[in-house]
């Protein structure tokens, strides 16, 4: 039987399974609807579903993993859809489970300054229910609207104030997942002497189970908060602007820039912030804290803005103004469209002071390969978002795209930079994994993840470069328990 | 055939789906705006069969319009529904789909039908249980309109003219708030403008939603040439659907364009000229539960609201997550029953999150009609036009039966 007929008796066999216990509104197969699943927010590659599940509660996660598991059929989970690496594209035919409808906060302790949700909570609903309690969940990526905390565990998101409270690993307090072999666990912090669990599933991408519930920590919301737009006449004096905040000891909320391209994209939209349209790039920085504290980091800030000759600068106090300064940051992906149909959005990471010289070479890539590029990015940590903007239905843009997505990575990694920032690896960077780990480091990453997927069904084809170990001698790991796999993943780790 | 427009400004940031009203229940990508371009996408480069599941996604969409307010590459679902429709509409021939293009053709267009299918339609509605009709707007509002001449001036505050103002009455929106009109119409008058009502008539705004585009144009450019028969400082049209219809021309007619600058409605026509404090403001507190083609359409809230301010003595709040379409949305609640009645529930279920205020006040025939019917057993509870509220704040709504 050749592989695309065994498939498909398995994807048979499985929808049998399914419909035991799942009513057939929430099992989608109609091939143009699971069409719309065959992409992300990173629109280079497609790979339709066999099909689609949208789950409502742990329980039917766990099931609905034990179905997969036993038929052999891999499975991705999804959230709003809104990765930027290709974490969410269905490879080999994966079955997608939308968890989506997951969406409840299930409470808020005050007290403990935790919550504990469901994966498909929207990340600014999660902040919001915070605020009514006068706390906050401060990682907020750009997407924060419409991306699940789910999501964002799986990817270890960030966002622009992440700069000052962490990614979102350092949020996750615990989390309850399902491992790729329909097991139910709980990974908490560990004892003293031991490997962390958390740290090991916050970023695994889906690779190694799905959180169906987590307790996340909450911060206090800041006493005071003052916003601070700066405009430059050159990109290079808007980077150099942001050391010398850093130099000065200064230790900002959030450091954002954006270049001219993407100030003239979001002021067209309905984002627009009043950014000025005669500036080269703007800067975009944010102090937290008692007002003391704010007013000695906005003198510091706009020092360092004038010595590197800021054209303007602005600050603004009140919610609704701050508000306004921050649209255009985070509406600035949607606004792209204006530009083109397609966009893909890089994610690599420099060190902060070689930021001016990075842009100067990322800026001549673009013009090597005749393609329109903008920059985004936190400043703060050296996290660039080069974006290309193209028409993905032209092969020959599409293989320019790639081209010259493979040399600025290359460039991030030689500057003594990394791959991926917020976004993850997924499917865009598993190919380059090599540049930043060597053969040793992949095998063993390799090794934990067969550990914990003896079957090779979460999410394949995603992280690590090249063949899949077990999954193509298409052996099944034996039942697994909860204490098993973490035994396994000792024995990995040493 | 030249591709759908708007069609190639998406790049899948997801943005719009948080305020889509059908994703919120159904979480299927083909039941958001991102999944609905990328089905059109799909179809169009051959990548996709019109598959029955993405026809549902599509015909499901309610032009609500809330996704225009959030995309930030500025997608008009508007546009793109309208035009996909319109080439899709003729090859369809399931019941729905039929009944409803005859409802807008044949009835709706002409005033003379429309008033003899409601007169039919109270009879049914009157020999059948209600059970049976369980989403069919309350009788009472849907009656033949009464009043076309404009009010006598009446006690006019000023004797200066602050303009010439023309109210559409148009079609449906005459049988389901001519009162409300003829409210407005001595409101205006009261502070000054020079008020006339125009003949009753469809502007195409139904039309619009379902892709009858030619119809929706025609009917327009009629409209058009009657309100600027009196050569108008201003078109005031307080039915959100209507108004935001008249708000984008459907071609380069000078008319239509015409018309798009000079139209407003009451409250920011009122706006313009500072009222003063009214002599029997509402006791308050008033909900206002914004039309989403006020929302997104006009984009007109601010002076509403406004006004709901200046008139009302207590609170006046937002209704929660007011971006949600109540469900009503045209002859979506004809077209889609089922789905209508569920964006209903949640609508209500906002209302009693929101502290179940008493006065809820929103200006479109189709909410007025969907919120009189979700509160009908709420008792105290009152289902008002802004524009009714004005009036009674100024004492001018007695004069009205």
């Amino acid at each position: 039987m050749t592989p695309i007929r065994r498939r498909r008796r398995d994807d048979r066999r499985l929808l049998r399974a399914l419909e035991r216990w799942l009513p057939p509104s929430r099992i989608i197969r109609d091939p143009g609807e699971c069409a719309l699943y065959d992409t992300d927010g990173l629109t280079l590659h497609r790979a339709p579903p066999g099909g689609v599940l949208l789950l409502e509660s742990a329980d039917e996660v766990e099931e609905a993993v034990r179905c997969c598991v036993s038929h052999g059929v891999p499975f991705v989970p999804r959230g709003a859809g809104t990765g930027l690496s290709g974490g969410a594209i269905p490879l080999d035919h994966a079955w997608v489970l939308d968890l989506s409808r997951m969406d409840r906060v299930l409470e808020i302790d005050p007290l403990e300054r935790t919550a504990r949700i469901e994966p498909g909570v929207v990340n600014l609903d999660l902040d919001r229910a915070a605020a009514a309690q006068g706390l906050r969940y401060a990682p907020d990526p750009s997407s924060q609207r419409a991306c699940t905390v789910g999501g964002n565990i799986a990817e270890n998101s960030g966002g622009p104030h992440c700069f000052r409270h962490g990614m979102t690993t350092r949020h996750i307090e615990s989390l309850e997942v399902v491992l790729p072999d329909g097991t139910r666990t709980i990974l908490a912090a560990p004892s003293p002497g031991r490997a962390d669990p958390r740290g090991l599933f916050v970023g695994s991408e889906g690779t190694l189970g799905i959180a169906v519930e987590a307790t996340v920590a909450l911060v206090a919301r800041p006493e005071a908060v003052r916003t601070q737009l700066a405009s430059f006449p050159s990109l290079a004096a808007a980077c150099r602007a942001v050391s010398r905040v850093i130099a000065a000891g200064a230790r900002p909320a959030a450091l954002e820039i954006l270049d001219r391209l993407t100030i003239k994209a979001v002021e067209a939209s309905v984002f627009r912030a009043g950014y000025p349209l005669d500036a080269e790039a703007v800067l975009l920085v944010e102090a937290e804290g008692s007002a003391e504290e704010i007013e000695q980091e906005t003198a510091v800030v706009q020092a360092a803005c004038e010595a590197e000759a800021a054209l303007a600068f602005e600050t603004a106090d009140d919610p609704v103004a701050r508000e306004r300064l921050w649209r255009g940051r985070k509406g600035a992906f949607g606004a792209m469209g204006r530009v083109a149909r397609d966009l893909y959005v890089l994610d690599g990471v420099v060190p902060r002071t070689r930021l001016a010289e990075v842009i100067e070479r990322i800026t001549k890539v673009g013009e090597r390969h005749d393609l329109v590029l903008s920059n985004v990015f936190h400043a703060g940590d050296g996290n660039l978002h080069p974006n290309l903007s193209f028409d993905a239905r032209d092969p020959e843009q599409c293989a320019r795209v790639l081209a010259a997505g493979d040399e600025i990575l290359r460039i991030c990694v030689e500057a003594g930079g990394t791959l991926s920032g917020e976004h993850g690896i997924g499917l865009e960077k598993r190919d380059h994994m090599h540049l930043v780990f060597d053969a040793g480091e992949l095998a063993t990453q390799e090794r934990l993840r067969a550990a914990v997927d003896p079957a090779g069904l979460a999410n394949p084809g995603k992280v690590i470069p090249g063949g899949r170990g077990c999954v193509e001698a298409g052996h099944r790991g034996p039942p697994g328990s909860g204490e098993r796999t973490a035994r396994r993943i000792e024995e990995v780790l040493g | 055939m030249s591709a759908l427009p708007g069609l190639d400004d998406c790049v899948h940031c997801g943005l719009c789906l948080p305020v889509c009203p059908t994703y919120a229940i159904d979480r299927r990508e083909s039941q958001n705006p991102r999944g609905r371009i990328a089905a059109l996408r799909a179809i169009e480069e051959g990548r996709s069969a019109p598959t029955p599941g993405l026809l549902r996604g599509l015909d499901d969409c309610l032009v609500c319009r809330a996704c225009e307010s959030a995309c930030p590459s500025g997608i008009s679902m508007e546009g793109l529904m309208m035009e996909h429709r319109s080439r899709t509409s003729d090859a369809r021939s399931d019941g729905r789909t039929v009944a409803e293009r005859w409802f807008l053709r044949a009835v709706v267009s002409s005033p003379g039908v429309l008033d003899r299918f409601l007169g039919v339609a109270r009879l049914g509605r009157s020999l059948l249980p209600a059970a049976l009709l369980p989403d069919t707007p309350g009788p009472s509002r849907l009656r033949p309109a009464r009043a076309a001449s404009p009010p006598a001036a009446t006690s006019r505050l000023s004797t200066e003219t602050k303009g010439r103002a023309v109210l559409l009455r148009g079609c449906i929106a005459d049988r389901v708030q001519d009162r409300e009109t003829r409210l407005a119409a001595r409101l205006l008058s009261h502070f000054g403008f020079e008020v006339s009502i125009s003949a009753p008539g469809c502007c195409g705004a139904l039309q619009r939603h379902s892709g009858l585009v030619d119809l929706a144009r025609e009917l327009s450019l009629e409209r058009a040439r009657d309100l600027l028969s009196g050569e108008p400082d201003a078109i005031v049209v307080d039915s959100a659907g209507c108004g935001s219809a008249l708000h984008e021309p459907l071609s380069d007619a000078p008319e239509l364009h015409a018309v798009a600058e000079r139209g407003t409605d009451t409250p920011s026509l009122l706006a313009t000229i500072g009222l003063p404090p009214p002599p029997h403001p509402i006791p308050g507190p008033v909900v206002f539960a914004p039309p989403c083609h006020q929302s997104h359409g006009t984009r007109s809230t601010e002076a509403t609201r406004s006004l709901l301010e200046h008139i009302t003595e207590g609170e006046v709040v937002l209704l929660p997550g007011e971006e949600q379409c109540c469900g009503a949305a045209g002859t979506y609640f004809l077209r889609r029953p089922a789905k209508s009645r569920q964006l209903g529930e949640r609508a209500k279920e906002r209302w009693e999150r929101g502290g179940r205020v008493k006065t809820l006040a929103t200006g479109n025939p189709g909410c007025l009609l969907r919120w009189e019917s979700l509160l009908r057993r709420e008792p105290g509870v009152e289902v008002a036009h802004p524009v009714t509220l004005a009036a009674r704040a100024y004492g001018l709504e007695s004069e009205e039966r």
